[in-house]
């Protein structure tokens, strides 16, 4: 694969699976308050 | 007997309800294709611009909508403006069309669950999916009779529909924590087996490899806004209905963008388990991976099909995964859309959820009998398509407009501030009242002229104006006359 298929990747990953992990900690973060 | 307001066993149930409205056979059958056919990676770029300048917003909307109100989507909206409750019930009246000939793919994937324990498709698939399955007729013009399998298969389908949504959102508190999980252990199990046959990461390849250049077409850009439009649930009142079962003090903002982030992660995912088949299928064929990438029904029930006869070992196994994550991707879709409906009935009539359940599978399954018959297919493909290309973005339209303009849209901000881990700022009425608007007013007329221009795939205008117009304007008539009729008033 070439070298931008594997950024496209990273960035995929970074904006939806981090930004859902990022979502679900302020979610439990703020239950836990 | 109660007609109390339900609400959410907890906060987890209802993300997970919305998520597996939101996250179907679309998910599966259409983001993949749609990737790589408009710049491979860089369609992400517009994809995440869609995401967070329409989608987010609009789920956010809708989702505290609901809960502000406490009310599905036509009293919701008679409450921001009473002629609106007529609207409301026209949009809710499109998701109950979606949710009947939707479940003619959910019958479909029941008599295929059956047929991959033998793989009964043999070595020409695309002939069993049409000629045998479906005995598809010439034209919608021929009926042709109904077909037994399919017969069963959408009555299964209702038949599960009902139990599910019985006992109301009490019972779908509990369903959602197996059927939202599982499709994706499912897709993982067949990622695993994708990514480890040969040609797997040449078929990722073509998925992943971006075309910037493509980033320059207005189309792409459009496709992007249309994608994450019809993959959120909008539009149709699930959303709303949904919301309403939260409590008055309930989070919304974190919500909506933990759904939509969990809605699109799955689609990316997905994009790599349908590639990687693809790219095994396209090197056993001797092919190139473009010449066996498909879409939609294409995929699910002929090139995935082709791919799993040619697994070396465990076809069965695999034929089954895959056919029960399509069931259980659409199931929660199904039952979503029917419960924007009949949400509606329960506010103003109070109708119990148990009677609502009942009386709209003995309607709706009937009526779902016309897309199991020889030209079922043909109807089915021109009522889907005017609902989505019509009928859901009219209704996307009006549903900004109206809570844009019509409604103290500040003060909803500022209320949902309130209960929210999550701020929102002004960005977000802007993209209420004229980004997320102007888009769908695009989108409409380029749908319009299209259709216009060249009518779609080749149907009489007969057909298309009966199928499609017909669809639309039933629901629009329905939606008055429900709206005219009084409501029931409680004693107490």
């Amino acid at each position: 694969m070439p070298i931008s298929a594997w950024i496209m990747l990273a960035f995929g990953c970074l904006v939806l699976y981090g930004g859902l992990a990022l979502c679900i900690s302020i979610a439990i973060r703020k239950r836990d308050k | 007997m109660t007609t109390a307001r339900q609400q959410w066993h907890s906060r987890t149930a209802f993300i997970m309800a919305a998520v597996g409205s939101a996250v179907g056979l679309g998910n599966v059958w259409r983001f993949p294709y749609v990737a790589y056919s408009s710049g491979g990676g860089a369609f992400l770029i517009p994809y995440f611009v869609a995401l967070f300048t329409a989608g987010i917003p609009m789920l956010i909307l809708e989702m505290g909508l609901g809960q502000r109100m406490q009310k599905g989507a036509p009293l919701a909206f008679g409450a921001v403006r009473r002629p609106l409750q007529w609207f409301g019930w026209w949009a809710a009246g499109l998701s109950a069309a979606i949710v009947i000939y939707y479940s003619t793919i959910l019958a479909w994937a029941w008599v295929y669950l059956w047929h991959s324990v033998g793989q009964s498709w043999g070595d020409k698939p695309e002939a069993f999916f049409f000629d045998t399955v479906l005995r598809r007729t010439s034209g919608p013009g021929e009926i042709g009779g109904l077909v037994p399998s399919l017969v069963l298969g959408i009555g299964l389908t209702w038949l599960t529909i009902y139990l599910i949504l019985r006992k109301g959102v009490r019972s779908v508190s509990k369903v959602v924590m197996i059927t939202v999980p599982l499709p994706m252990v499912l897709l993982t199990v067949l990622l695993i087996r994708g990514l480890t046959l040969p040609g797997a990461m040449d078929g990722i390849r073509y998925y992943l490899t971006p075309d910037f250049s493509k980033l320059t077409d207005l189309k792409i850009w459009l496709r992007a806004y249309g994608q994450i439009f019809f993959s959120l649930s909008l539009a149709s009142g699930v959303m709303i209905g949904y919301g309403s079962y939260l409590g008055k003090k309930a989070e919304v903002t974190n919500s909506a963008l933990i759904t939509g982030l969990a809605n699109c992660g799955t689609s990316f995912f997905a994009g790599f388990v349908v590639f990687s088949m693809l790219g095994y299928l396209a090197q056993v064929q001797g092919l190139p991976v473009p010449d066996v990438t498909t879409s939609g029904t294409g995929l699910a029930f002929v090139a995935f099909p082709t791919a799993i006869s040619q697994l070396p070992a465990l076809n069965a196994v695999f034929g089954v995964i895959f056919f029960v994550t399509l069931l259980t991707l659409g199931i929660d879709s199904a039952f979503a859309l029917q419960e924007a409906f009949t949400t509606g009935f329960h506010d103003k009539w109070h109708v119990p959820p148990e009677k609502l359940a009942r009386y709209f599978v003995i309607v709706a399954f009937p009526t779902s009998l016309l897309f199991v018959t020889g030209g079922g297919f043909y109807w089915f493909d021109i009522v889907d398509k005017w609902i989505c290309d019509f009928g859901l973005v009219i209704s996307g339209l009006v549903q900004c407009l109206a809570v844009g303009f019509l409604y103290p849209v500040r003060q909803f901000r500022d209320y949902l501030n309130d209960q929210s881990e999550v701020r929102l700022g002004s960005w977000w009425i802007w993209m209420l009242r004229y980004v997320t608007p102007g888009v769908l007013l695009v989108i409409l007329v380029g749908n319009l002229l299209d259709e216009i221009d060249a009518g779609y795939a080749g149907y009489p205008r007969w057909a298309t104006f009966i199928g499609g117009w017909g669809t639309v304007l039933f629901w629009a008539v329905l939606g008055y006359w429900l709206w005219k009729r009084p409501a029931k008033v409680e004693r107490n």
